[in-house]
């Protein structure tokens, strides 16, 4: 049986968790050079962040290595790291069916660590924790995040102050619904400009074109939006929105072109500030 | 956080204290004898302000309390109990610089916060591009208006007034939409340009200086029978095929 086979037939995947038994198996993995191994407490969950299809590849050579990633408890998960506004730290929880009570944070980077694919060959994953498929999915879209959001300019950022940023989150709240993104296009996208110039930027929410060609209400909710997003971002010292070119569009005539040219408007976009 | 400023205890005289400078509340208290605790919110804790002479010992709410003055009492519930030693005049000028702040800032929140008329124009406005789909340029053309016109009319910041031959036109192209609205869920937009029978379109039939209401909903019908006979566009037909768009991930439930 192949490496992979077996891995895969102890149960493990994106979201399994380490058992406090197979710890000391694996406890030399859990550190940093030159410093001590860390510890997993009992009520930590050492979650695989590995794609399952990672996890269970099936020769030790394709893939070496699975990564864990030590998510300590939490009272509740907190505004400034929950929901993708930080692409650090990650308060999430991890499985409201199961524990519902339980909330977890991580760091990205500082609490992951590389553990070698043949531990996990003899030992099964925690029968009584893992991730939900939503916590799993969030953990994985965030990695993503971290890696493939834009790098906008600090001086652009820095014109965002904390009011302006949450009027801009209650702005977009409906969009939640996944009705429509909101991209945004920088002409000075790589120029940290002085305080005497000012950032242009055009702003596009882009509607799903089914809810742009049949539903009349939604398509209120994304220009209302619209329309308090603008105000509040051209309200801010030093940024002009671009009013020529800022529209509502529908996802059917926002071009391949365009999305190029501008970024998905994300929260984590600001994380340079933490 | 909150910004306001409030006396737990109400009287005339107090309540006139209310919203005032921290610096004129300060004042105001240092006349206090005997003490008389404010609740002051101006940042994270909360904050009892009183007047008392320096060494007497406070017997009023104020559960804990630090001398930031020699007649003026700041206490928060974050403090150990103190004594006159603890005397602390950097955290006065503190608390009172964050309550300027918080008084400032709820002044300029005041001054920003979009009027119900604002906020009636601005939802009349989305709905009107809700059922009409024009792009800011033609809706704004419709409404006889300039592109920066418009926007400032969607601005709930801003202090438009509707009026005269605007306030009618907004009113025309209003019912119009609302025509439009009873027939279809899809935008006129998607056939507003497309010649008619006699070659004129709907939407140059709208940005006329005198709309003719009664023609435009009565081309409605020509229209109708235009959307039913358009080509499926290719999201259409990728999603009748069974291709569908993965959610994306912040159609996540929140973590709050």
């Amino acid at each position: 049986m192949q490496l992979g086979d077996e891995v895969a037939g102890q149960g493990w995947c994106t979201g399994a968790v380490v058992t406090q038994g197979m710890l000391p198996a694996i406890a030399q993995h859990l550190t940093r050079p030159g410093a001590a191994a860390v510890e997993v407490a009992a009520d930590h969950w050492l979650v695989v962040v590995s794609q399952t299809c990672d996890v269970v590849s099936r020769t030790l050579e394709a893939e070496p290595f699975v990564e864990v990633l030590n998510c300590k408890p939490i009272k509740k998960p907190r505004a400034q790291y929950r929901n993708f506004r930080s692409t650090r730290v990650l308060d999430f929880r991890p499985n409201r069916e199961t524990h519902e009570a339980v909330a977890l944070s991580a760091h990205a980077v500082a609490d992951r660590y590389l553990v070698p694919r043949e531990l996990f060959r003899d030992q099964p994953p925690d029968a009584d924790r893992h991730l939900s498929s939503e916590a799993a999915q969030r953990i994985m879209a965030w990695y993503a995040l971290r890696a493939g959001r834009p790098s906008w300019p600090d001086a652009f950022v820095n014109r965002i102050d904390k009011d302006t940023e949450d009027a801009l989150e209650a702005a977009i709240e409906p969009l939640k619904e996944d009705i429509a993104e909101v991209r945004l296009g920088i002409v000075e996208k790589d120029v940290e400009l002085g305080d005497d110039q000012a950032y242009h930027v055009a702003v596009y929410f882009v509607v799903d074109a089914e809810i742009w060609e049949g539903d009349v209400e939604g398509r209120a909710a994304i220009n209302t939006a619209f329309a308090t997003f603008v105000s509040k971002l051209n309200g801010c010292d030093g940024i002009e929105v671009d009013q020529d070119l800022s529209e509502v569009v529908s996802g059917d005539e926002f071009t391949w072109q365009e999305t190029r040219a501008t970024d998905e408007w994300n929260f984590a976009n600001l994380s340079h500030r933490e | 956080m909150s910004n306001t400023i409030e006396a737990p205890f109400y009287n005339a005289q107090r309540a006139t204290m209310l919203q005032r400078r921290p610096s004129t509340i300060i004042n105001a208290a240092k006349l206090f004898h005997p003490p008389a605790p404010m609740q002051l919110y101006g940042g994270d804790e909360m904050h009892l302000i009183g007047s008392y002479r320096m060494g007497t010992k406070p017997t009023s709410a104020a559960r804990t309390v630090q001398i930031v003055d020699t007649d003026v009492l700041l206490a928060t519930s974050a403090m150990p109990t103190v004594t006159v030693a603890d005397f602390d005049a950097e955290s006065w000028s503190r608390w009172s610089k964050a309550s300027i702040d918080a008084l400032q800032k709820v002044t300029t929140a005041a001054k920003e916060a979009p009027s119900a008329a604002a906020r009636r124009r601005v939802e009349r406005l989305t709905a009107l591009q809700a059922a009409l789909g024009l792009s800011t340029s033609d809706l704004a053309q419709a409404l006889g208006l300039s592109r920066p016109g418009l926007y400032k009319w969607l601005d709930t910041s801003s202090d438009v007034k509707l009026q005269g031959a605007r306030r009618e036109r907004l009113a025309a192209v209003e019912r119009i939409a609302k025509q439009w609205r009873q027939r279809s869920m899809a935008p006129l937009s998607s056939v507003s340009n497309e010649p008619l029978t006699d070659g004129r379109t709907v939407f140059a039939m709208m940005i006329v200086d005198q709309v003719d209401e009664a023609a435009v909903v009565g081309a409605f019908d020509e229209l109708l029978a235009m959307l039913a006979g358009k080509p499926k566009t290719r999201s259409q037909r990728l999603a009748e095929a069974g291709f569908k768009r993965r959610p994306s991930a912040k159609s996540l439930p929140s973590d709050e």
